[in-house]
């Protein structure tokens, strides 16, 4: 598992997950993902286009993320998710707090930059 | 040990042990789970007898792998056992490092390479005594399948090694209504376990205020407010929850956060997906659920399952996903096998490696 950062000088936290979201992956990367999300200050882009597998554990990391931001008022979408990411997101109803976006521009709007 | 050459002996003097820790096997499955294999540094030969390590596991040779170490790593070599030998999945057909952390499939056994002291081993053997307990009362919250009568049961549980978080129950709720419903709670291990039950036991003993338990959507409504994850260590679940009446056929059914149920009629050769969604249980404060229904026509057959039946990881190196494990329902009956043991066969026999990442819980019933 591995996380990338995709930039810091845009107006959200841009960002990479890369291989499997198992609860071995999440123990792996979730404090970074906390702090270069969550608590990056501003609203949040996750590059799924690489994560293969998310489990419970991956779907609670990314949630816990969207609620802190939530409450700060910002927003968290994922971008590109694979389709196996896809049907997990869809089975637990997960849009509704994470919204899904296939370009980085349809993020921006997502997260109302546009 | 066999097989000696020069070169391992110049690896056994490459052994790195500092501080006092030791390089173990640990026994993640099965009835051995939790031993802890102390690596020599003579090396050794694993198999089922005949070797200096045994294992008491049908599927391993008699002489069936050997390891020696180099450096922070074990060498592991196949001594051309009948089910080969893995490392994180790849099969070893030539000696192949096993870094710390890595895991080891000798037979249906998966072993954990670790480096502990003395004191970390003892806790460890502890914690997985605690684990064996654990596992063994969720089997006790388990019914007894029901064999006859409008509402019959089979099912399958296999806990993974680490002990997942699902567990799934059926009851009449009057004479008229049965319930039937499955949990998967977020995560594994002994908090995993503890949050199952307690969900569990508020399902099968209707600890809910002011809820009908025969409408789906206000028990999932009330389960919701009841388990906050921020309130029960940061752990979720999810659940299908179905209510049967027998007077009129009918199932009610709605879902947190689960895939759907799957329905096989007997004049059909494709399941129906009684797909519902909802927010898993625990996620946020006040998510709504909505049910839907169904009449069961006579002779079918509904299939409820946890999502650790499909995620797993095939012989062919993608994950299967629930479009496999359709496939294999709507596959023919095989005489002398039970439903779920037929479809556990079948999973089985696309899954690299012999263990459940996840738990295991398919629930058959009939009509």
């Amino acid at each position: 598992m591995e996380l990338s950062i995709i930039s810091e000088d845009k107006p959200f936290s841009h960002v990479k997950l890369s291989g499997r979201l198992d609860t071995a992956g999440v123990d792996f990367v979730e404090t970074s993902f906390v702090a270069a999300t969550a608590e990056g200050g501003k609203p949040a882009v996750v590059d799924m286009s690489e994560v293969d597998f998310m489990g419970s554990m991956g779907i609670r990391m990314l949630v816990a993320a969207a609620k802190k931001l939530a409450g700060q008022g910002e927003k968290l979408v994922l971008l590109n998710p694979h389709e196996f990411v896809d049907e997990t997101m869809k089975n637990a109803d997960l849009y509704m707090l994470i919204p899904v976006a296939y370009s980085e521009e349809e993020a921006v709007t997502l997260l109302g930059l546009g | 040990m066999g097989n000696d050459t020069t070169a391992q002996t110049v690896i056994f003097t490459q052994r790195v042990d500092a501080g006092g820790v030791t390089h173990y096997l640990v026994v993640r499955n099965g009835p051995e789970a939790g031993r802890h294999i102390e690596v020599t540094t003579e090396g050794q030969q694993m198999g089922r007898s005949e070797a200096d390590v045994t294992m008491a596991d049908r599927a391993v040779s008699k002489l069936h792998c050997e390891i020696v170490m180099f450096g922070d790593s074990l060498i592991v070599k196949d001594l051309g056992s009948t089910n080969g030998t893995f490392i994180d999945g790849q099969e070893v057909t030539s000696p192949a490092s096993l870094p710390v952390g890595s895991m080891l499939q000798v037979g249906e056994t998966l072993l954990v390479h670790e480096v502990r002291t003395p004191e970390e081993v003892a806790q460890d053997e502890q914690l997985s005594e605690d684990v064996d307990r654990a596992v063994e009362y969720v089997l006790s919250l388990l019914p007894e399948p029901l064999l006859d009568g409008p509402v019959r049961t089979q099912w399958r549980y296999i806990p993974s090694a680490q002990l997942g978080g699902d567990a799934f129950g059926y009851h009449k709720l009057d004479d008229d209504h049965w319930v039937l419903y499955l949990v998967d709670v977020c995560g594994h291990g002994m908090g995993a376990a503890l949050h199952t039950v307690s969900v569990m036991n508020t399902l099968r003993n209707g600890t809910l205020p002011n809820v009908d338990f025969t409408v789906p959507e206000q028990v999932l409504k009330a389960l919701n407010r009841a388990y906050p994850m921020e309130d029960h260590g940061g752990k979720y679940c999810t659940i299908w929850y179905g209510v049967y009446q027998l007077s009129t056929r009918q199932l009610v059914f709605g879902a947190a956060g689960h895939p759907p149920a799957l329905l096989l009629k007997a004049d059909s050769e494709h399941v129906d997906e009684l797909d519902i969604r909802g927010l898993p249980i625990g996620m946020i404060e006040d998510a709504e659920y909505t049910s839907s229904d169904v009449v069961i026509p006579e002779a079918a057959t509904l299939y409820v399952y946890s999502d650790g039946v499909y995620e797993i990881v095939t012989k062919d190196g993608r994950n299967g996903t629930l479009k496999d494990l359709i496939d294999i329902i709507e596959g023919p009956e095989q005489p002398g096998l039970g439903e779920p043991e037929r479809i556990e066969k079948a999973v089985r026999d696309q899954m690299a490696g012999t263990a459940f990442d996840d738990d295991f819980s398919l629930l058959v019933v009939s009509f």
